[in-house]
């Protein structure tokens, strides 16, 4: 799906990367406030795995460099400073805000064919018997 | 292993700099870029030199982040003045943090950060000592 779609789809305002959304591809996404946990679940080097998160600070635009993720989406309608926002500019990363909830931005995205992110196979597996 | 570097590179670090933190990690990441490294070490490099440098950010008073390119290997030296790790042991496992509130309501501390340096690397090695500061160095090998 293009990220114009994507955008669309959530009722999203872009706030960066404009010029970005028909060129930019994605199919996976993966769905978090802590940035840690990003970096460590998330796998692939397609470029083709997003970010949903409810946090807005600069952190989030770092994170998603390291990893190559195109697009952030921030969900429950938060005010992005407009640092961050500069950053995701400097860095081509496409910034989506939308006021829908972080679950019902997961959940139309996943009715629309977007799957989860590839996640990396070192990451603790806990088992319960 | 006394072979000189290649290319070094090192950022300055400051404590509680949220605004700035990240900076030198995406430094390293667009030098390797320009150098042609393969992305996959690209990506390896960039997760933990950003892990180590908002360890510095959150933790520490203040640091420094080196880059070192050898032929064979890449080695990022995370070096910092602050409360150094109590228990290695413990910030080693993953979900252990002693992160406080406000650094987690940032998105930090999940206790993630050094067992990601870990398996990001294919060495680690950490000098700490409480009260005065804490040293990683870490290395990726080129094939």
């Amino acid at each position: 799906m293009t990220a114009k779609k994507l955008a669309e789809l959530i009722k999203g305002k872009v706030l960066s990367g404009e010029n970005l959304l028909d060129s930019v591809r994605i199919t996976r996404a993966f769905a978090a406030d802590l940035m840690s946990d990003v970096l460590a679940y998330v796998a692939g080097e397609k470029k083709d795995t997003i970010l949903i998160t409810g946090i807005t600070n600069l952190q989030i635009v770092r994170t998603a460099e390291m990893l190559d993720i195109p697009v952030i989406i921030v969900a429950r309608g938060k005010q992005v400073p407009e640092e961050t926002i500069k950053l995701a500019k400097e860095k081509n990363i496409i910034l989506v805000w939308t006021k829908l909830i972080l679950f019902v931005v997961s959940g139309i995205l996943y009715r629309n064919g977007i799957k989860g992110a590839k996640i990396n196979p070192h990451v603790r597996k806990t088992s319960y018997n | 292993m006394s072979e000189k570097p290649l290319i070094i590179e090192e950022s300055a670090v400051k404590g509680g700099d949220f605004e700035h933190g990240g900076e030198a990690s995406s430094k390293i990441k667009n030098v390797l870029k320009k150098l042609g490294i393969d992305n996959s070490i690209i990506r390896r490099v960039s997760i933990a030199s950003y892990e180590a440098e908002m360890n510095i950010v959150i933790y520490a008073e203040s640091g420094k982040i080196a880059l070192e390119i050898f032929r064979d290997k890449i080695r990022i030296t995370a070096k910092d003045k602050g409360p150094g790790i109590a228990d290695i042991e413990l910030a080693m496992k993953e979900g252990y943090s002693t992160a406080p509130p406000e650094i987690i309501e940032m998105g930090f501390g999940a206790g993630m950060g050094l067992p990601n340096i870990k398996k990001n690397s294919n060495r680690l090695k950490i000098d700490t000592k409480v009260g005065e500061g804490t040293k990683l160095v870490f290395e990726m090998d080129l094939k």
